[in-house]
């Protein structure tokens, strides 16, 4: 009988092995080993390298193996695959393992229920991972506001000036165009400007410094009007992107082109003219449109008696969509955001009045996923608080049923 | 090996475990001699009675007088009470008693032992005789070095502009944090009572005389009769000997603050110190001014004498007219004021005990019934009731007491006191458990909020709550074993509390921020992760018990294991369906608050390993990769994970949860933690080889002698 067993388990195809390996337990276990892992290091190195440079190292799906470092920058020398991938595996892993193989009986219920809502966590949350934008829009009383600025994105703006000195509406060379430069030259042409723009050198964290006080690295950028960008340390707390990049303003006429140095920091336009006309060149965060506009009634901000801590803050807007919704009056608080169309708005910061002027700041964060992972979380929770229930009873029963027997004999 | 005595080696195992813990925790207690305080009169107590109920607004709520105290106790002395020796006698002097001193009594009180060092080279370096590594000082000890002290803080301020915080080594560190220490304790010295040094330099007997001007003056300028010397000598000296009292008391700090303006009636209490330096700072600037141009009228004239004293004094008039008019008068009533604050410290001025009674009773009536309490008002009396009730540390007590118990209970197993001590034991964690929760419910209710809001909340709620379901379930199977788990966890979890409360010196009952005001979150995401770490920890408590109970054979009996194993398996399962529900609710509030459901905020993410921890445990169990031995230690390295969420990630300085404190001494008990449990997770998983080994051997022994046909010659020791 053993014999026949054994030649059994010999004689299983290879493809239900593959199976049973990718719905086993061995590599549940591994995945979710491999994730705590993972998480755990991501952790620490989180206080080294700050928050967004450790997302991208080991929750990317550009990540495929990852070597912690931990305790300022000593690597561990542990390769682990990113968590991107090991999520991937766990899912394959609980599709098949918890959901279309597990035995199907009552007492198996809450876990399938289990199983199908943390899969689908995992793809919301792939969702989430790629989709998911945030901003900030710092709103003064009596101005409306329709746009914000995106946190991590940068830009490069052109505008015209008029003949007051005003502004007039950009023209935008998004992040996404200029992100994958580094020493590469892209040339960017305007219909309505009489001039191309050459960015290159665009690096993600700078700082700007006078070229009279220090000197050039190999790896700085050139001398500019008495200025150069020069490679910094990202800043771990404030886990902020100094952009900086140099662009060459080439007049389409054939006069002579104009070297600017351009950083995130310097905030506000530098001028050139081309044509007899005045223009302005900035890298401001990426503008952000939204479909709504939010006008400051008021702000609020307390603290309690004594002390610097806020004890409350919040706004009063007057809000439109803009789809022709008639103006409503909102009041955002902490703990209590605005929600409309998959955005989020929220109290993020308050300032005493400046000129007289109230001031509220909002973050503003858009997700395509919403409350997708928060409702598969609580069908989740359902279905082990079932499964645990389900567990008791039966062990309460089991506990009881001898005892039962006892006092019928 | 004697049953008895296995059980006395198992119950002392416990215990060294504890006290390492506690070592850990409590960072080597401070065990100084009692100092000798002479000339030290106690307080009256009615007086001190009286006091300690005094509202005061500090930390953004109002307290009692004693609430204070103890906040600023535990931040300079390390501890809840100061240890004194009075005419060779050993006296407790309580917080209260003790701020009263550094009010009152300053002259006195730069004689008690006020100061802990922890690290005495930061003294020695100054040139002061230390006797131990930690101990304590008083002011009057430090004094002498107070200047050298200032040179040193200052360079290392210097160091600090230059090259930032994290160049600075620990020894600076700790003396930046001790002038601090210094700095809190002079600005809490009373600024309105004039020491001896000042009362000598001014000739001044109060703070009354300060307000002599107009008619007063005026008639001692008549009596000069004209003297233009002797009335330059009198507006001169007056001026002086108010710049003196002013730059005394220029450091006008907290105390100014505590003893408030009844009067003000305004949601920001403002206090006769705070109004009285807002004039007096500018008025100092007006005296420098004055100061300079005198000095230079000095070398313009050159030494008075009867050919210079008309011209001399024809410009002095100017300079001090222009110094009149620079003065800022003070404010109306201030000095009436000021004449009743005097009265508070009778005793200090010649007053008696029954005089400063009535004043602090006429002192808080009139605060009764003029200052606006508003949304910040607490209750003092029931607040003063929790300080003395002081549920925990009582807690802490009757568990000690239940382990006395319980160690004759394990002493006199298999007897019939065994039975009886066993109800004591039983009884008094009951006890103690109850304490705990009713200490939880009057903090809340004193607080109004839910019972959980910082991190000091966590631990006497993990207590409270994990000793009552260590009680019920014990009420169940009434098995002994997990009133030992109950001693233990309540004892180490309140002894923690303790420590913190007294090494962060803050106020744990000080309002939240605005983003965490939220009762319905604090009710709920609050409470379930506190929970998820509770059933974690008590599961991890229960194994300790297993493995260093199955070393030692004092577990030998199989249903006692299976007992101790199922029990654990539903912690595990009620630690990860509260941890998860905690981290959903986590994740809905954070979505509410900041945006976004999940930012890989390291408190987010130790809630995420203790749910995944939990997973691997129960699939692993699933799938046969740990059995019973295993799961034990499985719940051990959770425990490790527990803590890792619960403490080691508000160390890392990164994130929305961080609360800001970065202690090594605080770190390295983390550390060692992790290394005790790692010992016993060795103990645990070399126990687990073995029996593997032994099993094996087992089976070997089974085969052979199938195969010889009963008639093995192979010896096996028996398990």
């Amino acid at each position: 009988m053993e014999v026949d067993i054994k030649m059994a388990k010999k004689k299983k195809h290879m493809g239900l092995r593959v199976l049973d390996f990718f719905s086993g337990y061995l590599l549940a276990v591994t995945c979710l080993v491999l994730l705590g892992l993972l998480v755990w290091f991501s952790t620490l190195e989180m206080q080294d390298v700050g928050l967004s440079k450790t997302l991208e190292r080991y929750y990317s799906h550009k990540t495929i193996f990852v070597v912690p470092e931990i305790n300022g920058g000593k690597s561990v020398y542990i390769p682990l695959p990113g968590a991107y991938w090991v999520c991937c595996v766990l899912f394959i892993n609980m599709v098949l393992g918890g959901i279309i193989r597990i035995r199907k009986n009552v007492r198996n219920v809450g876990a399938v229920i289990s199983h199908f809502a943390i899969a689908a966590l995992l793809v919301v949350g792939q969702v989430d991972h790629h989709q998911s934008i945030r901003g900030k829009m710092e709103s003064y009383q009596g101005e409306k506001y329709d746009y914000a600025t995106k946190f991590e994105f940068t830009s490069i703006e052109v505008s015209e000036f008029d003949e007051e000195g005003k502004k007039k509406s950009p023209y935008v060379i998004k992040h996404d165009m200029i992100k994958d430069l580094n020493d590469k030259v892209r040339k960017f042409t305007f219909k309505d400007l009489p001039f191309d723009l050459e960015v290159r050198h665009f690096r993600e964290h700078v700082v700007v410094r006078n070229g009279a006080n220090y000197a050039r690295g190999k790896d700085s950028g050139e001398l500019v009007d008495g200025f150069f960008l020069q490679p910094a340390e990202f800043d771990v707390k404030m886990d902020y992107y100094n952009y900086g990049c140099y662009v060459m303003v080439r007049p389409n006429d054939g006069s002579p082109g104009r070297k600017i140095l351009l950083s995130r920091s310097i905030g506000f336009p530098q001028t050139f003219s081309v044509g007899g006309k005045l223009y302005g060149i900035e890298m401001p965060n990426e503008i952000w449109n939204m479909p709504f506009s939010v006008d400051l009634i008021n702000s609020v901000g307390e603290y309690y008696p004594g002390t610097k801590k806020a004890s409350k803050f919040q706004s009063t807007i007057a809000w439109t969509g803009d789809e022709g919704e008639e103006e409503k009056i909102e009041t955002i608080k902490m703990n209590q955001p605005m929600r409309y169309k998959g955005f989020t708005l929220y109290q993020a910061s308050w300032n005493e009045p400046i000129n007289g002027l109230e001031y509220s700041g909002f973050e503003i964060v858009t997700n395509p996923a919403d409350r997708w992972p928060e409702y598969c979380l609580w069908v989740s929770a359902f279905g082990l608080f079932l499964h645990f229930a389900l567990k008791l009873i039966s062990y309460l029963d089991r506990e009881t049923r001898p005892a039962v027997r006892r006092d019928l004999s | 090996m004697n049953m008895r005595v296995r059980i006395l080696g198992f119950c002392l195992t416990m215990i060294v475990i504890l006290v390492v813990a506690y070592a850990g925790i409590s960072s080597l207690v401070v065990s100084a001699l009692l100092k000798d305080v002479e000339g030290y009169e106690v307080w009256d107590e009615r007086v001190v009675s009286e006091m300690q109920t005094l509202p005061v607004q500090d930390g953004g709520r109002v307290k009692p007088f004693q609430t204070l105290a103890r906040r600023y106790m535990y931040g300079m002395h390390g501890d809840r009470t100061m240890k004194v020796s009075i005419g060779g006698e050993k006296t407790k002097l309580s917080p209260t008693e003790w701020l009263m001193d550094v009010i009152f009594r300053p002259e006195l009180a730069d004689d008690l032992p006020t100061f802990r060092v922890d690290n005495s080279a930061i003294l020695e370096q100054l040139g002061m005789d230390v006797n131990s590594l930690r101990d304590r000082y008083s002011y009057n000890q430090i004094r002498p070095y107070l200047r050298k002290l200032q040179k040193e803080y200052e360079s290392i301020l210097a160091k600090i502009k230059r090259l930032g915080d994290d160049s600075l080594t620990p020894r600076q560190q700790q003396t930046i944090a001790f002038v601090r220490l210094l700095q809190s304790y002079h600005s809490l010295k009373n600024p309105f009572i004039l020491s001896a040094e000042v009362k000598k330099a001014t000739g001044y007997g109060s703070m009354k005389d300060f307000f002599v001007t107009g008619s007063t003056l005026e008639e001692r300028l008549l009596n000069t009769g004209g003297d233009k010397m002797s009335i330059i000598g009198i507006l001169d000296s007056k001026i002086v000997a108010d710049a003196i009292l002013l730059s005394d008391i220029s450091s006008l700090g907290e105390v100014s603050k505590l003893l408030l303006n009844p009067t003000s009636g305004k949601r920001e209490w403002q206090s006769i110190g705070e109004r009285f330096a807002k004039v007096a700072k500018p008025n100092q600037a007006a005296y420098r001014l004055y100061a300079e141009q005198v000095a230079e009228l000095k070398q313009k004239h050159g030494e008075l004498g009867a050919n210079t004293i008309e011209a001399f004094y024809a410009d002095y008039l100017e300079v001090f007219q222009a110094y009149m008019k620079r003065q800022k008068s003070y404010p109306d009533g201030l000095m009436e004021e000021l004449v009743e604050l005097e009265k508070l410290q009778a005793p200090y001025t010649g007053g008696s005990s029954d005089e400063q009674l009535r004043a602090i009773s006429s002192f808080k009536a009139a605060y009764e019934s003029e200052v606006d309490f508003g949304d910040v008002g607490g209750d003092i009396k029931a607040e003063v009731y929790l300080n003395k009730l002081d549920y925990f540390n009582n807690g802490i007590a009757i568990l000690l007491l239940a382990g006395v118990f319980l160690i004759a209970m394990c002493l006199c197993v298999g007897t019939k006191a065994s039975r009886v001590l066993y109800w004591c034991v039983y009884g008094l964690t009951a006890a103690a458990c109850l304490f705990t929760i009713a200490g939880i419910v009057h903090r809340s209710v004193i607080m109004g909020r839910p019972p959980i809001g910082t991190l000091y909340d966590t631990m006497p709620f993990i207590a409270g709550a994990g000793l009552l379901l260590l009680v019920l379930v014990e009420l169940i199977h009434r098995k002994a074993i997990l009133l030992g788990v109950s001693v233990c966890f309540g004892v180490a979890i309140l002894f923690l509390a303790k420590r913190y409360e007294v090494s962060e010196a803050k106020d744990q009952m000080d309002p939240l921020v605005a983003v965490l005001k939220s009762n319905y979150w604090l009710a709920t995401h609050v409470v379930m992760i506190t929970l998820g770490y509770m059933g974690g920890i008590v599961a991890a408590c229960i194994s300790h018990f297993y493995i260093i109970g199955r070393a030692f054979g004092v577990i030998v009996d199989k249903n006692d294991r299976k007992y101790l194993t199922k029990i654990v398996y539903g912690m595990v399962a009620f630690t990860l369906l509260f941890s998860l529900i905690g981290t959903i609710l986590g994740g809905v509030w954070a979505a509410d608050s900041w945006g976004r459901f999940w930012g890989w905020d390291p408190k987010e993410n130790g809630a995420l390993l203790i749910v995944i921890w939990m997973l691997v445990i129960l699939h692993a169990r699933l799938g046969g990769y740990i059995r019973e031995i295993g799961l034990h230690v499985c719940s051990v390295f959770g425990f490790a994970i527990i803590v890792f969420s619960w403490w080691h990630v508000n160390f890392l300085g990164v994130g929305l949860h961080n609360y800001g404190f970065t202690s090594s001494a605080a770190m390295t008990n983390i550390w060692m933690f992790y290394g005790m449990e790692f010992l016993i997770m060795l103990i645990g998983g070399g126990m687990a080889w073995v029996i593997h080994e032994r099993k094996a051997a087992e089976k070997m022994r089974k085969k052979l002698e199938a195969e010889n046909g009963g008639d093995s010659e192979v010896e096996v020791v028996e398990n």
